[in-house]
C-alpha cells in the first residue's frame, strides 16, 4: 500500500504526427486523504490532493513504464473510476488502447468511458472544485443518470456485437458558474457532461448534442431519472415540468410481408415538478392533457435522436439490430451482413405513454387567480 | 493392498461435487460460449445429460464389482495383461491430468491474484498441502470436504447473486439459435469434465453402502451440472457471448464485476476461495488416486511410500510439461476433453463393459467381504 501510487482518473490522447499516444493519470498523493476530510477546519490545505503526471508511448505499458520513471511509487490502476479518450484518438479508433484495460488483472471493466471534446488531458488537468480530488467529481457525474453514462464492459460488448454502434458519454470543460468565463476570463475548470459520442466498429464518427443524447436514453430504456418540460396546454408561453422517476422501454421489432418495422413502446411515470401556467392540476381532465403533452415532447425527442443517427451518423447506437436478432433469429442471418445500410431506412414508430402519478405538494397553481384578476 | 477406510455415500457425493465443480466452474462460461454462444447454458444441459450417461456406465460396472478398485477390475474383466496395460494408461492419465490441474492452479493464482510470486511457491505449497492430505488417506479428504464444498458452493453463489445488478437478460437471446451439432461441440468439454468422475474407481472399495453408488454419484453429477449451468447463465448475462469466449477465467471476470452501494466490491477473493478450498480436494483426490493406483499396480502394501516420490513428479511436471498458459490452456480445452472422452472416460469402460457382459460378469447388489451394512 505505501508503494503504491493509486491512479483515480486515467486520459488518452494521440500525439500528433507519430504513432505514440500520451498517458495522462491522476494519481491520489499519499497522505492526502488526512488533510482536512471535510475541508474548512485546519484552514484548507493549499496544495492539491492529486498529482497529474503524463507520458507518452507506444502502448499503454510502454507509457506507464515511462511514468515509473518519474514517480516514486508503482503505478496501481485497481481505483481507477474512469477512462476519458481524447477526440482525435477517438476517430481513429480506439480498439487498440482498450485491451490494456481488459487484459490486465487490475483495471476493472465497471470502470466508465468517456471521450473528451479536444483533449483527455484537458479533462484530467481541470480542477472541478466540488470533491477533493477531481477525478471522483468527474466520475461521480455519472450517478446521477442525468446524462449518458456507460460501462466499459457494455462499451466493449457494443462494439463486439455486429451491427451494434457503441456510445460513450462526451465531457467539455466548463465553468461552474454560466459565462464566467466570457465575462472574466476565468479558465474553465470544471467538467460537464454534455452529451454523447457515438462509434462505429470502435471508430468515433460523431457527437449527440443534449437532447439527442436524452432521446437516444429514452430509446435505449436507460432513463431512470430527469426532467422532461412542456408548454402548458393552456397558455402556450408557461412551462411546466415534470420530474421522471420511472420508465420502461420495450423494443418490438415486427416483419410484415419481408418488411421490417420497429416499433418502440415507451411507458413512464412522472410527477408534476414546477408550473408556470394556469393549468388547474386539481382537474383530471387537465392532468390527462398534460399527459398527452408530456408524451409527445418525449417522443420528439426520440425523433430527433432518430433522425441524428439514422441519417447523419448511420449507425445503430439503439441496438434496434440486437433487437432483430433476438425475436428473429432466422431473418437475422441474412439481414445481419447488409444491416448498416438497412439501417437508415427502418420506419421506426414510437409510442409513449406518460402517466403523471402525483403533483407535488399543491394541487392548482396558487398565482392563477392573481393572474386572472390582471386580465 | 489392504486398507479399511470406509466413506458413507453422501461423502461419495459430495466428492464428487467437488472434484469435478472446482476447476470446471472457472473455465466452463469461456469454453463453452466459444461455440454455443448465448446458447451455452442449453448446452451445458446437454453436457449434464451426457455426464449423467457417463454416470449410468461407469456404475453398471462398478456394481458388477463393488470390491474392487480400477486396476483390479480391469485385470478381474480383461485378464491379467491387457487388464495391466489398460491400468497402466489410467495411471499415465491420472498423473498428467494431476500435474495439468496443479500448473492450472499455480497460474490463476498468478494471473488474477499474486503476478510477481515465483510459481514454484505456489505449486510447491498446494502439493505440500495436498500430500499431507493424501498421506491421511481418503477418510480425511472425504470430512475435509464436507467442511469445504458448503463453502465453495455458497461463495459460488454468493458471488452470483451480487453480480445481478450488471445482468442483462437480453444477452441470453435469442434462445435456441446455436445449430444442434455446435451445442454437442460446446457441451464436449464440460461433459468430459464430468466424466472426471472416473477417478472415483480407485475408492469403490472403500464406500460402505455400495448399493447407494449409483444414486450417490447421480445426484452428485447432476448437481455438478446444474451449477455449470447456472453458472453459464450468470456469466454469459452479464457480459454477452462474445466477451466471455475470449476470457480465460470467466467466473472472475464476473466476480470482479460485484460493486454494491460503494462498499462491496473488489470481492474477486471469493472466486480465490472456490479454487483454493475446491482445486485442495480436487488435486488431492487425483492425487490420492494416482498413489492408491500405482500400490496396486506394484502389488505393495501401502501407498503411503509413494506419496512424496509422486509429489515431486506432479511438481515438476506442473512446471515443465506446458511452457506457457496458451499451451496449457489449448491442451486443457481442445485436446484433453476429447482425448480423455474417447480414452478413459468413456471409451475403456464401455469396452470394459462389453466385456463383462460377454464373460457374464453380473451386478452384485451387495458388498461382500467388506464389512458393508444393510
Amino acid at each position: 500500500m505505501k508503494q503504491l501510487a493509486i491512479v483515480m482518473g486515467v486520459g488518452i490522447d494521440k500525439v500528433p504526427g507519430t504513432d505514440e499516444i500520451e498517458v495522462t493519470v491522476q494519481i491520489v498523493k499519499p497522505g492526502a486523504t488526512f488533510v482536512g476530510q471535510e475541508g474548512g477546519g485546519l484552514g484548507g490545505s493549499e496544495t492539491k490532493p492529486v498529482w497529474v503526471a503524463s507520458a507518452r508511448g507506444r502502448t499503454i505499458s510502454e507509457a506507464q513504464r515511462r511514468l515509473n520513471l518519474k514517480s516514486s511509487r508503482e503505478i496501481y490502476w485497481a481505483h481507477c473510476i474512469f477512462l476519458v479518450l481524447g477526440e482525435e484518438l477517438a476517430r481513429q479508433g480506439v480498439d487498440d488502447v482498450l485491451d490494456f484495460f481488459l487484459r490486465g488483472p487490475q483495471p476493472r471493466e465497471f470502470m466508465w468511458i468517456m471521450v473528451a471534446r479536444g483533449t483527455a488531458k484537458q479533462i484530467l488537468t481541470a480542477e472541478p472544485e466540488l470533491e477533493k480530488i477531481p477525478a471522483q467529481a468527474i466520475g461521480f457525474l455519472t450517478r446521477s443518470k442525468a446524462g449518458h453514462a456507460v460501462m466499459l464492459k457494455d462499451f466493449v460488448k457494443q462494439v463486439v456485437t455486429p451491427g451494434t454502434g457503441a456510445t460513450a458519454s462526451l465531457l467539455e470543460l466548463t465553468t461552474a458558474i454560466e459565462g464566467e468565463d466570457q465575462e472574466d476570463g476565468q479558465k474553465p475548470k470544471e467538467v460537464k457532461m454534455v452529451g454523447g459520442a457515438v462509434f462505429r466498429q470502435a471508430k468515433l464518427v460523431g457527437f449527440l448534442d443534449e437532447t439527442e443524447t436524452r432521446g437516444l436514453m429514452w430509446l435505449r430504456g436507460e432513463v431512470v431519472r430527469g426532467v422532461v418540460t412542456i408548454p402548458s396546454p393552456e397558455k402556450k408561453e408557461g412551462r411546466i415540468s415534470i420530474n421522471i422517476y420511472r420508465s420502461r422501454t420495450k423494443v418490438i421489432p415486427e416483419i410484415h410481408d419481408g418488411m421490417l418495422k420497429i416499433k418502440v413502446e415507451i411507458d413512464t411515470e412522472g410527477d408534476l415538478a414546477e408550473e408556470q401556467g394556469p393549468d388547474d392540476a386539481s382537474q383530471p381532465a387537465v392532468i390527462e392533457e398534460i399527459n398527452q403533452y408530456m408524451a409527445s415532447q418525449i417522443e420528439e425527442r426520440c425523433h430527433l435522436a432518430l433522425q441524428k443517427a439514422q441519417t447523419d451518423l448511420q449507425t445503430d447506437v439503439f441496438g434496434f439490430g440486437e433487437a432483430v436478432h433476438r425475436r428473429y433469429p432466422q431473418e437475422w442471418k441474412l439481414l445481419k451482413n447488409r444491416w448498416e445500410d438497412e439501417f437508415p431506412k427502418v420506419p421506426v414508430e414510437v409510442t409513449v405513454n406518460a402517466q403523471i402519478r402525483r403533483t407535488g405538494l399543491m394541487t392548482k397553481p396558487i398565482f392563477k387567480k392573481i393572474q386572472s384578476l390582471k386580465s | 493392498m489392504k486398507d479399511k477406510v470406509m466413506i458413507s455415500s453422501v461423502e461419495w457425493g459430495c466428492l464428487i461435487a467437488n472434484l469435478i465443480l472446482s476447476t470446471g466452474v472457472l473455465f466452463v462460461p469461456s469454453v463453452t460460449a466459444g461455440t454455443a454462444k448465448q446458447d451455452a447454458w442449453l448446452a451445458g444441459l446437454l453436457a449434464t445429460g451426457f455426464g449423467l450417461g457417463i454416470t449410468l456406465l461407469l456404475t453398471a460396472l462398478w456394481r458388477r464389482l463393488p470390491d474392487q478398485n480400477l486396476i483390479q477390475a480391469a485385470e478381474t474383466i480383461l485378464g491379467k495383461w491387457p487388464g495391466r496395460l489398460v491400468s497402466l494408461f489410467y495411471l499415465w492419465w491420472l498423473l498428467h491430468t494431476t500435474a495439468a490441474i496443479s500448473q492450472e492452479f499455480g497460474d490463476i493464482v498468478l494471473i488474477g491474484f499474486l503476478p510477481e510470486t515465483p510459481f514454484i511457491v505456489i505449486i510447491l505449497v498446494g502439493i505440500a498441502l495436498s500430500a499431507y492430505a493424501v498421506r491421511s488417506g481418503l477418510e480425511v479428504i472425504a470430512r475435509l470436504n464436507l467442511v469445504f464444498l458448503p463453502l465453495v458452493i455458497s461463495l459460488l453463489l454468493l458471488s452470483h447473486l451480487l453480480v445481478i445488478n450488471v445482468m442483462d437478460g437480453k444477452n441470453l437471446l435469442p434462445v435456441g439459435e446455436t445449430s444442434l451439432s455446435n451445442l454437442v461441440k460446446g457441451a464436449i468439454p464440460t461433459t468430459a469434465w464430468l466424466g472426471e468422475l472416473v477417478v472415483m474407481w480407485m475408492f469403490i472399495p472403500c464406500l460402505n453402502q455400495n448399493h447407494e453408488v449409483r444414486t450417490a454419484s447421480l445426484t452428485g453429477i447432476l448437481v455438478t451440472g446444474l451449477l455449470f449451468v447456472l453458472t453459464d447463465l450468470i456469466v454469459v448475462a452479464v457480459f454477452g457471448p462474445v466477451q466471455v469466449a475470449s476470457f480465460v477465467i470467466s467466473t472472475l471476470n464476473a466476480a470482479r464485476m460485484i460493486h454494491i452501494a460503494a462498499s462491496i466490491e473488489r470481492v474477486e477473493a471469493f472466486t480465490l476461495g472456490i479454487w483454493v478450498f475446491g482445486g485442495v480436494v480436487k488435486i488431492s483426490l487425483f492425487y490420492l488416486a494416482f498413489v492408491y493406483g500405482l500400490a496396486e499396480w506394484l502389488k505393495l502394501r501401502d501407498y503411503r511410500p509413494l506419496v512424496l516420490p509422486a509429489g515431486g513428479l506432479i511438481v515438476a511436471m506442473g512446471m515443465l510439461n506446458y511452457r506457457n498458459i496458451v499451451e496449457l490452456f489449448y491442451f486443457a480445452g481442445k485436446s484433453w476433453p476429447v482425448y480423455s472422452l474417447l480414452t478413459v472416460e468413456v471409451g475403456l469402460p464401455v469396452l470394459m463393459l462389453l466385456v463383462a457382459l460377454g464373460r457374464g460378469i453380473k451386478a452384485q447388489p451387495r458388498g461382500n467381504g467388506s464389512e458393508g451394512t444393510n
